[in-house]
């Protein structure tokens, strides 16, 4: 298999380019997967850190605070994978009493605005896993009003009756997405973390 | 509690949140009724200080220096090996040590302190804390009613609901509110912890919907984990594997992998079958040269169409016929071509059959009549009465659906094609599969190569039951001239 430079794999997420993506699961998923496992958690949850841990670094991309001063993308990787398995951990009020750490990791990767955008991960990717939940054409009529599209143009792409009508089903939607994501147990363990 | 009628009960959580004064006397009232409803603590309070009381008085703590008899008497310490064999006690001998030392100075001097505030304290120790009397108290405590209804309304306020709407949040956030209901509504928010939090759900949400991006990285990532597998060994260690050069704990741990995973082992297998076949050097020699002596049997059918003559003179004949026979060829290939697509439409479109009742809540009753006319083929009937359910109906896929097919078995492919559309970009009905399918027939028949391929392929991909006729297509339109 080719290898990848961390410039390249930093520029494939930013891009969603499928080989790289493919290349780091190749390279690194196994490692996470066994430090998870050891540290009870089970193969759903590897999925979930591992892909998890790639979406944070994305967001980190984009705000273009990412940096590998002493490190590379293997060690800030598996850091960041780290991190979310041990807030997990907490979450499900399992004992640390002592990690299991085979997967090496980097302790100045901790920094403050690592863990807001770890929450803000969180939060938002609870809100966007409910809204793929509604009916399509619950998700595109709210797309359609993020995205700023005019009333009536939403009317007719939706084929409404009216503009009252797109607003109406609107309300409906959004209030089914709001009561969905407030009776998810994980927002209620979120909102305890935020008091 | 039941006294209140709903606005009085509203009227006083209002008030019970701009005044602080009240909301502080709850408060109290509160913590005194679980202060007084804790008896177990009031009981160990009290056994506490009788305890305290006895060792004012010089009672000893459970009669510990029994058999001591006159403790002033012993004039000499004993080494601690003796008291206890006399005693067998520890806390005994403890005891009796500290009454020793009790006789210095630094005792002595505490025993006088101790007597002095002993003393400070004796009038207040003639109090019995029993006797003690709070004006009133007794009647605040006997007043269950009030107690109750306190509790009641403490209960009503932590369940109240939030008193506005997603509606009236959205539309806060919008700027649609306007004059009262504007003002109404930031002063309840500056006042009101849930309405805040509310607020801050939706603003939140809404910029989490908003991150198209992300959602589709998530999905792209989610896909590649079903659909890749995990092995938890590396491919360099499969490499090692193979190459037999992997050994020790590595070797170990592959081994244990191996024998859980079937997908190692598949692949495994697949790299050994594709070393074995990049190591087949004597086919592809083979195969190199079964193409060369193709590409010359090909060289002599070309040369064998134009008849042997004299070469200074035939030169220009024969690059006459060759370039004729070549226009001809291609000619052929595009009349072929077309008649291909249309001998392939043809063997692939079959009208889609009746069947309404999927995704369907609304009345039947214009589909029905208009599919009498479908069936019978007046399809400029069918065409208005679709039109007209178009128009009055929520659910209009189905009718878009079947107004799509009515203009394809009419020829008018062009229009048919948007019908089709607004079906798959509904998306949440029974006849996305088969509107995808005879679009990709109209971009066919129309011509349009490309799109219908497109289309094809995305059918294929999605392996459902058009899955092999897509295939068939495509490959039909691979051999046809681009």
């Amino acid at each position: 298999m080719k290898n990848y430079s961390d410039e390249q794999i930093l520029k494939g997420i930013l891009r969603h380019d499928n080989l790289i993506l493919q290349y780091i699961y190749k390279q690194f998923y196994y490692q996470v997967n066994l430090f998870i496992k050891k540290n009870s958690g089970n193969e759903d949850d590897a999925n979930d850190i591992f892909q998890e841990a790639i979406i944070v670094i994305y967001r980190k991309l984009k705000e273009n605070d990412l940096v590998f001063e002493a490190s590379s993308f293997q060690g800030y990787l598996f850091s960041v994978c780290r991190f979310l398995w041990l807030k997990q951990l907490e979450k499900r009020r399992i004992e640390q009493e002592k990690i299991n750490d085979s997967l090496p990791f980097q302790e100045d990767v901790y920094d403050d605005s690592l863990v807001e955008l770890v929450e803000k991960n969180e939060k938002y990717g609870l809100y966007q896993k409910h809204f793929k939940t509604l009916s399509t054409d619950c998700q595109k009529l709210l797309q359609l009003f993020f995205e700023k599209v005019p009333l009536s143009e939403i009317a007719r792409i939706m084929g409404y009756k009216g503009e009252k009508y797109a607003k109406k089903r609107k309300f409906k939607c959004k209030e089914l997405l709001i009561s969905r994501i407030k009776q998810d147990t994980e927002f209620k363990k979120i909102l305890e973390d935020d008091t | 509690m039941d006294a209140l009628s709903q606005q009085e009960k509203n009227e006083f959580e209002t008030e019970l949140k701009n005044n602080r004064e009240l909301s502080e006397e709850v408060k109290f009232e509160k913590e005194m009724q679980m202060a007084i409803s804790e008896k177990e603590v009031l009981n160990l309070r009290e056994k506490l200080e009788t305890v305290a009381k006895q060792s004012r008085n010089g009672k000893t703590p459970f009669d510990l220096l029994e058999g001591f008899e006159n403790i002033k008497q012993l004039t000499e310490t004993l080494p601690p090996e003796e008291l206890l064999k006399f005693y067998d006690s520890l806390p005994k001998a403890h005891v009796y040590q500290h009454e020793l030392v009790s006789n210095e100075n630094i005792h002595e001097f505490y025993r006088e302190q101790e007597k002095s505030s002993h003393e400070n304290n004796a009038f207040f120790d003639e109090w019995d804390d029993d006797e003690i009397e709070f004006e009133g108290l007794d009647e605040a405590l006997l007043e269950k009613d009030i107690l109750n209804l306190r509790d009641t309304l403490n209960k009503v306020s932590a369940s109240v609901r939030e008193q506005y709407s997603v509606e009236e949040i959205d539309r806060y956030l919008n700027g649609e509110l306007t004059g009262q209901e504007f003002e109404r509504f930031e002063h309840e928010l500056k006042v009101n912890s849930i309405l805040q939090r509310e607020v801050a759900l939706h603003r939140e949400m809404e910029n989490a919907l908003q991150e198209v991006d992300v959602v589709s990285l998530r999905g792209q990532l989610s896909h590649l984990m079903e659909t890749e597998t995990s092995w938890n060994v590396s491919e360099q260690q499969i490499e090692d594997y193979i190459e037999g050069t992997l050994e020790g704990t590595g070797l170990e741990s592959f081994l244990s992998e191996w024998n859980e995973n079937a997908g190692l082992r598949a692949e495994v297998n697949l790299r050994r079958n594709i070393d074995e076949a990049v190591g087949e050097k004597d086919i592809f020699t083979l195969r190199d040269k079964l193409a060369g002596v193709k590409k010359e049997l090909e060289n002599k059918e070309v040369k064998s169409l134009i008849p042997e003559t004299k070469m200074h003179q035939m030169h220009w004949w024969r690059a006459g016929v060759a370039v004729a026979v070549i226009l001809f060829a291609l000619a052929g290939v595009f009349r072929n071509e077309f008649g291909n697509i249309n001998h392939t439409y043809n063997q692939y479109y079959q009208p889609p059959e009746w069947a309404p009742q999927r995704s369907v809540t609304a009345d039947l009753n214009i589909l029905q009549e208009a599919n009498g006319y479908f069936t019978i083929g007046e399809y400029q009937k069918a065409l208005l009465l679709y039109e007209k359910a178009i128009g009055e109906n929520d659910e209009k896929f189905v009718f878009q659906f079947y107004k799509a097919a009515t203009l394809q078995n009419l020829e008018q492919y062009e229009d048919a094609i948007p019908g089709y559309s607004q079906v798959i970009t509904h998306g949440d009905n029974m006849f996305v599969d088969e509107a995808e399918w005879y679009r990709a027939l109209c971009y066919l028949k129309l011509g349009k190569k490309d799109v219908a391929r497109e289309q094809l392929v995305a059918i294929m991909d999605k392996n459902g039951f058009y899955k092999n006729d897509a295939k068939a297509i495509i490959r039909k339109m691979k051999y046809s001239l681009r």
